[in-house]
């Protein structure tokens, strides 16, 4: 027997049922595959395509879709103003992004209320802001968050053999993980600290990192790493994808170097990294002269500043047999802050046999190559308080050489050099 | 100051770059002496010693400053340099400047 009143409950139950999903489901096969697309250009973290491809989607007359849309405009907005400080060399946050990306979760509830990824993201925006964000929701984790934390703790406590196993069973189970760029690096590491790995298993990760996350420094630590191996080739090829993906990535992400001095001095630093990685792989081959013509490309693109490059100029010239360049090079590598220790360890030991050949005593070496690096070093900070990079030009009070006014501002525009002389 | 004429040469007609001498001199006839003998093809200013020093950070000559389009100093080469300062080299940093954005 049916009961009426029972089966009007059912029917509005039903339709409760049905009304929830039709919010939640119906997005158009057309904004599914753009969503897609602007999701895989988030996780390679081409931020500006991304954007794009759900402004596109959010513009498209389909209400599920556009709060999708929303939801990830936030989610990228988030990132550019709270978690990207310092996330690539040169990034910064933009605080305005914060309001930006609370706007976009708010668009999102407004078309699909019930939408999780906004109401955590406006929860995580809300607490950004420093405004009070209410309860928590409560999400069950994504599945890959776990695992992927056990990796990074496995590697964290150098277990590498089970980092590798579980580092790829995490990449065949979610091939679209945001997590992978760090699994990645993960199995990366544990492949270096396995002398046994092959260098195809090493170069297949590496490549698989890049796809993943196209960042200049997956190219650079790649390279590096397969040059310790002995796979130069492999490592030529990282060098010559390095500067077209460099520039690729800082014009993708050009809001979070802020200043435009910051974009020039990342991709000028890009170009400086792939021309040293170049010279040093044609070193390693044997090639001397195309390995200088490589370095001291980099040498001027650095400015003279980087350490790696430096070191290798050094090493190259020491194999010239021009040690005095060579150990001058050498101080100057180490007067630089950066560099890892296993190159400044080989660089002092190469000063210390030069010293030796010149007649110095061993006994005193330690002492004198301190006092030299400190007043390198106190020379480089005198130098950098009164520098000009970076700075625009003020503007200047010439005169003409008969003493008159001099306006120059017809040279606006140009590229200039302005050289200060005198006649004495 | 060879090596930058021998580079300005290949600038004289490109109207993307200019050269600007200018002279910390504190004896303008001295300077006008100089100049005359070295018929310099470049645009030539003076400012004096404390004026460069306090905007420009000038400490010793010569010191060469590369501006981009934007006016912003790219590149910065300071007196005394130990690399030297060929002609190649200054068209070096002019070219990357050309090239930039």
């Amino acid at each position: 027997m049916i009961d009426p009143s029972r089966s009007s409950r059912a029917a509005i139950s039903l339709l409760v049922a049905f009304a929830s999903v039709a919010a939640a489901q119906p997005v158009k096969e057309a904004s599914r595959s753009a969503l897609a697309e602007g999701d895989r250009l988030w996780r390679i973290k081409h931020t500006r395509s991304a954007l794009l491809a759900f402004e596109q989607v959010a513009a498209a007359p389909d209400s599920a879709a556009q709060a999708l849309a929303y939801a990830r405009m936030g989610r990228i907005y988030l990132f550019k103003g709270a978690e990207s400080e310092g996330a690539f060399p040169g990034w910064h946050e933009q605080v305005a992004f914060k309001a930006k990306a609370l706007d976009a979760f708010d668009e999102a509830l407004k078309r699909t209320p019930t939408l999780e990824e906004a109401r955590v993201g406006r929860f995580k925006a809300l607490r950004a802001l420093g405004r009070d964000p209410g309860p928590e929701p409560v999400v069950a984790p994504a599945p890959d968050v776990l695992p992927a934390a056990q990796i990074q703790e496995l590697r964290a406590a150098k277990k590498y053999a089970e980092v590798i196993e579980q580092a790829n069973g995490f990449a065949t189970r979610f091939p679209d993980s945001e997590l992978l760029p760090p699994v990645y690096d993960a199995l990366i590491e544990a492949y270096a600290a396995t002398p046994a790995a092959s260098v195809d298993s090493i170069g297949s990760a590496i490549d698989k990192r890049i796809a993943a996350q196209p960042d200049p420094g997956a190219y650079v630590s790649g390279a590096n790493l397969l040059m310790n191996r002995g796979s130069l080739d492999r490592a030529a090829r990282l060098a010559e994808g390095l500067v077209k993906a460099g520039e690729t990535f800082i014009d993708e992400n050009l809001d979070s170097y802020k200043l435009a001095g910051k974009a020039g001095g990342a991709l000028g630093r890009t170009r400086a990294t792939a021309a040293d990685l170049a010279g040093w792989v044609l070193f390693l081959r044997g090639d001397v002269p195309g390995a200088e013509a490589k370095l001291k490309e980099a040498d001027l693109l650095s400015r003279g500043q980087d350490f790696t490059n430096q070191f290798h100029i050094a090493e190259l010239l020491r194999k010239k047999g021009e040690t005095k360049e060579a150990r001058e090079r050498y101080l100057g590598a180490l007067s630089l802050t950066a560099g890892p220790e296993p190159q400044r360890g080989a660089a002092r030991k190469a000063l210390a046999q030069i010293e030796a050949g010149l007649g110095q005593d061993p006994a005193g070496f330690e002492a004198w190559l301190n006092a030299d690096l400190n007043r390198r070093r106190d020379e480089r900070r005198a130098l950098s308080l009164r520098s000009m990079l970076d700075h625009p030009v003020p503007k200047l009070p010439l005169m003409a050489l008969n003493g008159q006014p001099l306006d120059l501002s017809k040279l606006r525009g140009k590229v200039l050099l302005y050289k200060f002389f005198a006649s004495w | 100051m060879p090596h930058i004429e021998k580079a300005f040469e290949k600038y004289v007609n490109d109207d993307k770059v200019a050269f600007v001498l200018v002279s910390i001199d504190d004896d303008p006839e001295r300077l006008a002496r100089y100049v005359a003998e070295r018929k310099f093809k470049m645009t030539l200013a003076r400012m004096t010693f404390e004026q460069a020093e306090a905007l420009m950070g000038v400490k010793d000559v010569p010191t060469g400053f590369y501006v981009d389009r934007t006016g912003v100093v790219r590149y910065e080469t300071r007196g005394g340099e130990t690399h030297g300062d060929s002609a190649d080299r200054v068209a070096w940093h002019i070219e990357e400047l050309k090239g930039s954005k």
